[in-house]
């Protein structure tokens, strides 16, 4: 028998990306004791892939002198098709100018103007060139950054540690329990505040830019412990992923002045968004590519191209040396010289479990931020720019209202962290024991084609209907999946078999969600409701867990300072 | 095309090479290769991933003996990428392998393995802990952000964009002689902050590494550079933070840009891949 160590602590962050490091630097700075747990380095997070930058009505380019938070706050509403939550993208975009100049202070080596204040870039929905950015690396920049930060505050990192359930006795969360990859032993965290800040859910779709651990392990942790998830159906594809690998070229490729060919070599968003053209938001532009390719004036029926050529070698390599070198690696082109094949990819998850402006949930003790969460400050379609700043904006007011929460509650009980230690304990042990008829990799694969086939840029009720009767096939699959190897080092197939039961379970919310609304908006595409439908439809899904079932109730949007209105661009 | 792959398990101490049959077509990588193996052969192979874009730094193993992101290497370009290294004597006799139909695939060298190719990087993180790798802001900060001018970022975007695989760590002949070496990649961050005009105006920064297990260790193999997949220079580096301790009269011994001194191994490693025995390498606590 292993031991199964406990372990106490004020604050406990699940997720070492920049939502939870950002939380993590507040409350250790306000002299908690705080622990970041994370299943792999949190150099290894998703984060460090951001490529474009984070927004904040700073002024300083050329043009942009007029910008302001108010601005950018219209332009966030108007991009999240007017379903985000107004008060909420106040708070992003009033935070959003001190976010970014706290990271330059932390040493952030961001892109500059001639003069030498941070330089700024166009970016898809924004009216003013408001992107700061570390050429195409920015995602890379900031991590590195609050990683040395946290190592300044010797930061205690729990690294290549899977937390498998929350603690939750009577609406209360007093902790978690985590996997040692390592060597395989289950460890109690007790902690007055936990904070899921694990990202989205990407990996539930083929034709993902996300990393490969983006299982959307935090939604499916709040599912478990009772929470609902919000506004699921609405799900980021990305217009501009490489073809055949599906990484990402950045949305600044286009800021920078790339144009959107198809086979007859002609700029087709004219048709689509006559002023805006390739930077119209995320939503229109994929929609405009894969219908490109649908009438067949795609390549291959897969592809469209992405043409940088005129910007010249010098501006490439100042402004998007990450993108050519991924373009090389990736696709063996040269982008300085040829056009590059792209499609629309899964990108970015806008719903996850609700969260206020401070990471609060409906669960005391229990907070939320980033991707993982919805506050919602993207509503139906998130803007380029804006998760960056997200996460640095709601990961500061989370870990401060940890803070406050966990200077007023008392140590926890150690009892119901005891018996969710022995409750995991069971269930791992019987996954582990249990006889293989199925291959985790195997109903993965499948999850992912029905989640990209069925609930997909475009989307119909007969589709919709035939993918979920196939998500509840695949999930009785799951009684056969076995484990090949009992080791207790890095046994990855036992990591993969219990991401696997949570991305069954927030696919299945995904897909109710998207059958339920009968509307199109943002990035939910209906061909059978192709319009937006104000009077029925401006209101938030929130996905219940009622003993397995999933039930959709609907929530008021926060509006206020922007009236609804047409969408154009 | 078979995929060799250096195993082993701490549970019994045990280290093989086995052989894995994989198809490689355009596009397939050895990240993508290990997972087919991974998922349809045999899942208790172990190994590091994330992003599989190249920019995470989770996946450096060793192909055909160089270091490398699995993720961002053709298994159908392996032989014909030429890596010119300078030879690592410390490695010893390496596993035979045939590049013709062969990909041979080790978990990085100077690293202790804990299983098949996921090695503890805590002595590397370690060194990266003791240059004391953040941002020290001059004071009286107002809300507006410190001015650099566009070439300073130049300057220091050739060693911010440094990712943290520690591939320079494993191809570096130093790294495996001397363990309290802090190597490339901790010395590149380190020079980065000496580097930023925003930081007060002191050498403190240069003076952090000013001993013998600092700038001063390396040999200027430049290995550290052939193999780094964010083309970040750590020897040049290494060298101009020596001339700058020189012109301030703090350097210990006379600056030798390029010596040879490379000497016999000395740990007791595995033949061929240059960690601590089984029995040591399955010990996190050695």
């Amino acid at each position: 028998m292993q031991p199964h160590p406990l372990h106490s602590h004020d604050v406990v962050i699940v997720g070492g990306g920049l939502t939870g490091l950002r939380a993590a630097l507040e409350a250790s700075r306000a002299g908690l004791d705080v622990a970041v747990i994370s299943k792999v380095h949190p150099l290894r997070s998703h984060s460090v892939a951001a490529q474009g930058g984070i927004n904040a009505a700073l002024g300083n380019a050329p043009g942009g002198e007029d910008d302001t938070w108010g601005k950018h706050a219209f332009d966030t509403v108007k991009g999240s098709d007017f379903l985000a939550d107004q008060d909420a993208v106040e708070t992003l975009c009033r935070d959003a100018p001190a976010a970014v100049v706290e990271l330059e202070h932390m040493g952030t080596v961001f892109s500059r103007l001639p003069d030498g204040r941070i330089a700024q870039r166009p970016f898809g929905g924004a009216g003013f060139p408001r992107t700061c950015y570390c050429a195409d690396r920015t995602g890379h920049n900031l991590l590195h950054t609050l990683f040395e930060q946290g190592v300044g505050r010797r930061l205690k990192v729990y690294d290549e540690y899977f937390v498998t359930s929350l603690v939750v006795t009577d609406k209360r969360c007093s902790g978690c329990i985590a996997l040692d990859l390592s060597d395989g032993t289950l460890h109690g965290f007790a902690a007055k505040a936990v904070l899921l800040a694990t990202g989205g859910y990407g990996r539930i779709y083929a034709r993902s830019t996300n990393a490969l651990i983006n299982t959307g392990d935090g939604a499916a942790l709040a599912w478990r412990a009772g929470l609902p998830l919000e506004d699921m159906e609405f799900v980021q594809f990305h217009p501009t992923t490489l073809y055949g690998t599906n990484i990402l070229i950045s949305e600044a490729a286009r800021g920078e002045g790339g144009y959107l060919l198809n086979s007859r070599r002609e700029r087709f968003m004219k048709r689509y968004a006559e002023q805006a053209m390739e930077l119209a938001p995320r939503d229109i532009v994929a929609r405009a590519i894969q219908t490109e390719i649908d009438v067949g004036r795609g390549f291959k029926n897969e592809y469209v191209l992405l043409d940088l050529t005129h910007l010249g070698a010098e501006r490439i390599n100042e402004r998007l040396p990450g993108i050519r070198q991924i373009a090389r690696d990736f696709a063996g082109a040269d982008l300085v010289r040829e056009p590059i094949p792209v499609q629309p990819g899964q990108h970015y998850s806008m719903g996850g479990v609700p969260a206020e402006t401070d990471g609060s949930t409906l669960v005391r003790g229990l907070f939320a931020a980033g991707e993982c969460a919805c506050v919602s400050v993207h509503g139906a379609n998130r803007l380029g720019g804006n998760s960056l700043l997200e996460t640095i904006v709601f990961g500061r007011r989370a870990g401060a209202a940890m803070v406050e929460s966990a200077r007023a509650v008392p140590a926890p009980a150690a009892e119901p962290l005891e018996a969710a230690l022995a409750q995991e304990l069971a269930r791992i042990d019987r996954l582990l024991s249990r006889e293989r008829t199925e291959r985790v990799n195997n109903i993965r694969d499948d999850l992912m084609m029905t989640m990209f086939e069925m609930f997909g840029v475009f989307r119909d009720e007969a589709r919709m209907r035939e993918g979920l009767g196939i998500l509840t096939h695949l999930k009785s699959r799951l009684d056969g999946v076995g484990i090949g190897t009992r080791q207790s080092s890095y046994n990855q197939a036992l990591v993969a078999a219990l991401e696997l039961e949570g991305m069954l379970e927030v696919a299945e919310t995904v897909a109710r969600s998207a059958l339920n609304r009968l509307e199109s908006r943002g990035s939910h595409a209906r061909t059978d409701f192709p319009a937006r439908d104000d009077a029925n439809w401006l209101v938030h899904s929130m996905a219940w867990n009622r003993g397995g079932q999933v039930e959709i109730v609907h929530k008021p949007v926060a509006v206020g300072m922007f009236p609804v209105e047409a969408r154009q661009y | 095309m078979v995929l060799k792959v250096r195993r082993f398990d701490p549970s019994t101490g045990s280290v093989s090479y086995d052989h894995f049959d994989v198809k490689p077509k355009p596009g397939l990588t050895v990240l993508s290769a290990l997972f087919y193996v991974q998922e349809r052969i045999d899942d208790s192979l172990s190994f590091r991933y994330s992003c599989r874009g190249a920019v995470c730094g989770s996946c450096a193993v060793l192909v055909n003996r160089v270091p490398r992101l699995a993720c961002r290497t053709q298994l159908d370009a392996v032989g014909s990428e030429a890596v010119e290294l300078k030879p690592d004597p410390t490695l010893g006799e390496p596993e035979p392998f045939n590049p013709r139909h062969e990909i041979l695939v080790e978990p990085l060298p100077h690293f202790h393995v804990l299983k098949d190719l996921v090695v503890d990087f805590r002595r590397f993180f370690r060194f990266y802990e003791a240059l004391e790798p953040f941002f020290r802001p001059p004071e009286g900060l107002l809300d507006r952000e410190l001015r650099l001018e566009p070439a300073a970022v130049k300057e220091l975007e050739t060693y911010t964009n440094c990712i943290q695989c520690g591939a320079c760590f494993a191809a570096c002949p130093v790294c495996g002689r001397n363990q309290g070496y802090w190597g490339p990649a901790a010395l590149a961050k380190l020079y980065r902050f000496a580097q930023d005009p925003r930081e007060p105006a002191d050498d403190a920064r240069v003076e952090k590494a000013n001993r013998p297990d600092g700038w001063w260790a390396c040999e200027f193999f430049a290995n550290c550079r052939a193999v780094c997949p964010k083309g970040v220079p750590p020897n040049l580096a290494i060298g101009a933070a020596r001339r700058r301790l020189q012109e301030l009269g703090r350097a210990p011994v006379p600056v030798q840009e390029e010596t040879s001194n490379v000497q016999a191994p000395t740990s007791n490693q595995v033949p061929g891949t240059g960690e601590q025995s089984p029995q040591e390498a399955g010990n996190p606590n050695v």
